[in-house]
């Protein structure tokens, strides 16, 4: 897989403040990729950086293969949506992308190109007011339009949902799906449960040093490889004991009753889940039992970016 | 927003577009030239512009009998009327005044950061707010005013005006306004005020007046003369070539040093 972003030992430098040091990063083509961290973590100097509204200290970046610098040139393959978009208020939303559009030259098939956009963020009715009318939530949609016109390779999103209602939200969220394989959307962002829901791969930055970059699977499946969630209809007082007799578990502890049905938490031990896994299945046999569940737990995303934030601090 | 699919698909329709240097130049010197028009600044500046002019081209008219009176000399030559109003500063704080925001204004609205994220280099950004600014201005603040006034001095003074000399004065006297937006520009580059910026620029303008006094060469290589040279050569009068190689020298260092400066930038 090609990489449509690379950064190499990007590190910025402001007064007094390391901003991100040594961030060896790639993006691959065609995913959607999440940038996690807290607050002050890096994430926005890094996109500011590829969109060249700010210069590394050191290291560098290439953005489809074009390098980043002050002349300009990556940025015709990439569209960037801010925080906070800003526009010309003196012109409409359909000038706006007219004119975004022209600096990516000639397209025979603007201006219906740029209808489709209005229609698909939702501002269709609104295209032809000037931009000073618009409300946040409305510019937030037009910088998305923008950030498309162009039919970048790239799309650099800065917390895209963050000023949006719910409604607003789930339609950009279904909007970047859309773009999966289409385009590579690099996108920052502090809602986990949204990266979890889109991400195809993520990366986690933390007082701006990488801490972790996987596909979002890996990394969930990275922390719950030695868990496993049991669950059996007819279970009684010798079901416990029998299930830590099995070979390779470690411990267990039951996790809820209701009614005929009990559920166990299983841990087992380290790469042993598998043989684990099989075991459980002879014993519900072997004991009568009704086998509901005998998968591996998974942990969410919040909770893989807490524990993951959690060693760094622990071991610095 | 509603179901439809997205397909951004290939771009195969793209033609190509200048990169480099002046990577977005034209797309962004039609958007200057467009927010000069729609907006009211250019009605505003060139109406004063225009009423200073015609003022100062039929003051002689009202008060030259008196002038004539008191022992004042008094020229009842269209073509000098004409000229007359445009030996002061006028023009050079009309300029200040309409360009002194052109960066700072579009970096507090935020749609400097937007537009330096677009495909185009931080070189063209300047070179095109500098060129729409001084074009705009030269049609409004320069040949505009002085076209009435020649209308006017005909009228009032009974006769035309020499057009070559008025004409050769409007051509040279473009260096104002292109002396004056530079200097806003290279300005906005370091002074994030726009009240920063019109300081410097007034103290710029007027200082090398007070100074050459002391000193008459700081006067003659001023570029702030620029104005004054321009009048006496459309005139055939005297003119110093020390003025034009000032303002040359200092349109290179505000160009040079806008440039490095705007490279660096980070919104």
């Amino acid at each position: 897989m090609t990489n449509a972003i690379s950064m190499v030992g990007l590190t910025k430098h402001y007064k007094g403040v390391q901003a991100l040091t040594d961030l060896t990063l790639d993006v691959p083509a065609g995913t959607i990729f999440g940038f996690l961290g807290p607050n002050g973590a890096g994430k926005t100097t890094t996109l500011k950086i590829l969109a060249g509204l700010a210069r590394a200290t050191d290291g560098s970046a290439t953005v489809n293969d074009v390098a980043v610098s002050a002349a300009g040139d990556h940025r015709r393959e990439l569209g960037y949506l801010a925080q906070d978009p800003r526009f010309y208020g003196w012109m409409t939303g359909r000038e706006t992308l007219r004119y975004v559009a022209r600096f990516h030259g000639a397209d025979a098939e603007r201006e219906r190109w740029i209808d489709q956009l209005l229609e698909r963020v939702g501002i269709a009715e609104a295209g032809d007011r000037r931009t000073s009318t618009y409300s946040g939530g409305m510019r937030q949609r037009l910088g998305i339009a923008q950030a498309l016109v162009g039919r970048p390779a790239v799309i650099l999103l800065d917390e895209p949902v963050s000023a949006l209602d719910p409604i607003g939200r789930k339609d950009v969220l279904d909007l970047m799906r859309e773009l999966k394989g289409e385009t590579t959307v690099f996108y920052s962002t502090h809602i986990l449960d949204d990266v979890q829901r889109v991400s195809d791969h993520v990366a986690i930055l933390d007082h701006g040093r990488l801490v972790k970059a996987a596909p979002t699977q890996v990394l969930l499946g990275s922390f719950t490889k030695d868990t496993l969630k049991v669950v059996f209809g007819g279970a009684d007082q010798t079901t416990e004991a029998g299930l830590r007799a099995i070979a390779g578990v470690a411990t267990v502890t039951v996790a809820a009753r209701d009614g005929e049905t009990t559920a166990f938490d299983v841990s087992t031990l380290a790469g042993a889940s598998a043989d684990v896994q099989r075991s459980i299945t002879g014993f519900a046999v072997s004991a009568g039992l009704t086998l509901i569940s005998n998968a591996e737990e998974t942990l969410d995303l919040e909770t893989v970016f807490l524990r993951l934030i959690d060693q760094k601090e622990v071991a610095a | 927003m509603n179901a439809q699919s997205l397909a951004l698909g290939p771009a195969t329709a793209r033609a190509s577009v200048r990169s480099g240097m002046f990577l977005g130049f034209g797309t962004f010197f039609r958007k200057e030239v467009r927010e000069w028009v729609r907006g009211r600044r250019a009605i505003v500046v060139g109406s004063v512009a225009l009423a200073s002019a015609v003022f100062m081209t039929v003051i002689m008219y009202v008060v030259g009998d008196s002038a004539a009176q008191s022992g004042t000399p008094v020229s009842m030559d269209p073509t000098d009327n004409v000229l007359i109003g445009w030996a002061g500063q006028t023009v050079a704080i009309i300029v200040l005044l309409a360009s002194m925001s052109l960066l700072s204004g579009e970096r507090d609205r935020g749609t400097l950061a937007w537009g330096l994220t677009l495909p185009v280099s931080p070189t063209s950004i300047l070179v095109a707010k500098w060129l729409a600014a001084v074009v705009v201005l030269a049609v409004v603040v320069i040949a505009i005013p002085l076209a009435v006034s020649i209308g006017v001095a005909t009228v009032v003074y009974g006769g035309l005006p020499n057009i070559a000399t008025v004409a050769l004065f409007g051509a040279l006297y473009v260096a104002v306004p292109a002396f004056y937006v530079a200097l806003t520009l290279a300005l906005g580059t370091i002074v994030k005020s726009t009240g920063g910026i019109a300081g410097i620029g007034f103290l710029v303008m007027f200082l090398p007046t007070v100074l050459g006094a002391l000193v008459p060469i700081i006067a003659e290589l001023s570029p702030t003369g620029i104005g004054a040279w321009a009048m006496a050569v459309a005139k055939g009068e005297p003119a110093s070539p020390l003025t034009l190689i000032g303002f040359l020298g200092s349109m290179a260092v505000l160009a040079i040093g806008a440039k490095v400066i705007f490279d660096r930038q980070e919104v």
